[in-house]
């Protein structure tokens, strides 16, 4: 069960809070394997409005390092789906990457192979 | 996992060719001891499932036995304290089901699922959000009979207060002022995250969590239609786990649960006696079963009676009879408990297992809301 942290100014936590379903449907394929996931909405500019409604997620994933997107928009639910675009775009990297490693294994895994 | 809709759709399964065979095990093992008495106990039932009148399907058994071994050697499931299995052949039903509570050890081999375990389980743990809530954080974690879910943590991040110089804004009151309010805007804000949740299916109860001071606040901070929804508090901590917030939850649910289950009971017994929505005893229960009137059934754990169900046109009757008194077609022996609790869930309607109730005791030990008077 991913634990999914919201965290920002009271005015930004209950549309954080309303958000997180969706974070959740995006991060299925990794149930069980993703361990924590922070959600941040940050006013740039304080009550001047303007694009500058921060969302970062930041999912962490045991043996890697945290995978970390940040967008700007003007509301907080447009720049969550900046966000989480972003973030569909970092995991399917971080996939490509894994599958790579597998694929080419280290050479003392190689030795150890030839070894028997 | 909604447990209400499983138990819905496993009261209406009735299999044509080989029986279902329903396991409930209670998985809370502490020592190698009490798995040793949970392998014995499923061998020996296995074994006498297996000489059944007609035998259960051996493909089910096997299933079964294999299911049942890897929850033993704590395989698969391991953090669960009640585990239900029904494996069906004929009619492709391969189901494991688990739940926060305990059920007591039974396997049954019948035409339908054994089902009054699991509805007696899914009255008692009523779905339910708890929340932990202090000045800056609050965790909001849904609970269901399944065991706590998905959790989300909110945290609050509350600006320093500027330091402008001058005496004024050294004031003690100020800096008072100001940290209560963010915590009121935060509470707001809790609350706001709330309100999606409990607009979920099956009418989750609240249960706050936190120091005394802290949820009292919170609670007049709630909008009306949430806080009417509020079932108590309990004490918790930042750092405790989902799961120990979720047993203490649990605790305070069940009291809640049946101190309503009294007085709904007394409101049963008084619109039956003014012969309104409502029936109590043996005869009139089955009567209203048999029409389709239920809307609410309730029965005593420890209602145990033999009848008969006449399987052409469904009747039930409290007597052990050979022949349908309705249609004249032969009728089979039937346990009326299970056998009702099985036509009020394939009906929609609701089950509540009464622990002890004196009236109703003295009343056959069966009641029900109506949803038309008979």
């Amino acid at each position: 069960m991913i634990r999914v942290e919201v965290l920002g100014l009271p005015a930004h936590l209950a549309a954080g809070a309303r958000l997180v379903p969706r974070l959740r449907t995006a991060l299925g394929a990794l149930a069980g394997r993703a361990t924590r996931v922070r959600l941040r909405l940050v006013d740039d500019n304080g009550p001047k409005g303007g694009v500058a409604t921060r969302c970062a997620l930041s999912v962490k994933l045991p043996g890697r390092a945290v995978i970390h997107v940040e967008a700007v928009a003007t509301t907080p639910a447009l720049a969550f789906d900046a966000a989480l675009a972003r973030l569909e775009r970092g995991l399917a990297r971080a996939r490509l990457a894994s599958r790579e490693g597998r694929r080419h294994p280290k050479k003392y895994y190689a030795a150890r192979l030839a070894r028997g | 996992m909604d447990l209400d809709e499983r138990l819905r759709t496993l009261a209406g399964l009735e299999s044509p060719g080989a029986p279902v065979v329903s396991l409930y095990l209670d998985t809370r093992w502490h020592d190698e001891q009490q798995r040793e008495r949970a392998r014995v106990f499923v061998t020996t039932e296995l074994r006498r499932a297996r000489r059944a009148s007609p035998p259960p399907d051996a493909a089910d058994l096997e299933w079964i036995e294999r299911e049942a071994a890897a929850l033993i050697a704590q395989a698969a499931h391991a953090g669960t304290h009640g585990v239900a299995l029904f494996a069906c052949a004929a009619l492709g039903l391969r189901e494991l089901l688990t739940v926060r509570e305990p059920f007591e050890e039974a396997l049954v081999v019948g035409a339908r699922p054994h089902l009054r375990p699991l509805a007696d389980v899914a009255e008692r743990v009523p779905p339910a959000v708890v929340v932990f809530v202090d000045a800056e954080r609050a965790r909001i974690i849904p609970v269901d009979a399944g065991g706590p879910g998905a959790e989300v943590a909110l945290q609050s991040e509350v600006p320093g207060h500027h330091r402008r110089g001058g005496w004024a804004q050294l004031a003690q009151s100020r800096y008072a002022r100001h940290i209560q309010a963010h915590r009121d805007q935060h509470f707001a804000a809790v609350a706001g995250a709330l309100a999606p949740l409990m607009d979920a299916d099956g009418d989750p109860r609240l249960v706050l969590a936190g120091e005394p001071r802290g949820v009292a606040l919170f609670r007049q901070s709630l909008p009306a239609a949430v806080a009417r929804r509020v079932a108590g508090a309990i004490s918790g901590t930042r750092h405790d786990p989902a799961s120990v917030l979720a047993e203490r939850a649990a605790a305070l649910l069940a009291r809640v649960e049946a101190d309503a289950e009294a007085r709904t009971l007394e409101d049963v017994f008084t619109e039956a006696a003014k012969g309104g929505h409502a029936v109590v005893g043996l005869q009139e229960t089955l009567e209203a079963l048999v029409r389709g009137a239920v809307h609410r059934l309730y029965v005593l754990k420890t209602f145990r009676a033999t009848g008969a169900a006449c399987e052409h046109c469904g009747a039930l009757s409290p007597a052990r009879l050979a022949a349908c008194p309705i249609c004249g077609r032969p009728a089979v022996e039937v346990e009326l408990g299970e056998t009702m609790i099985q036509r009020a869930l394939a009906a929609g309607a609701r089950v509540e297992t009464v622990g002890e109730h004196r009236a109703l005791a003295a009343r056959d030990g069966v009641a029900a809301w109506l949803r038309y008077p008979l």
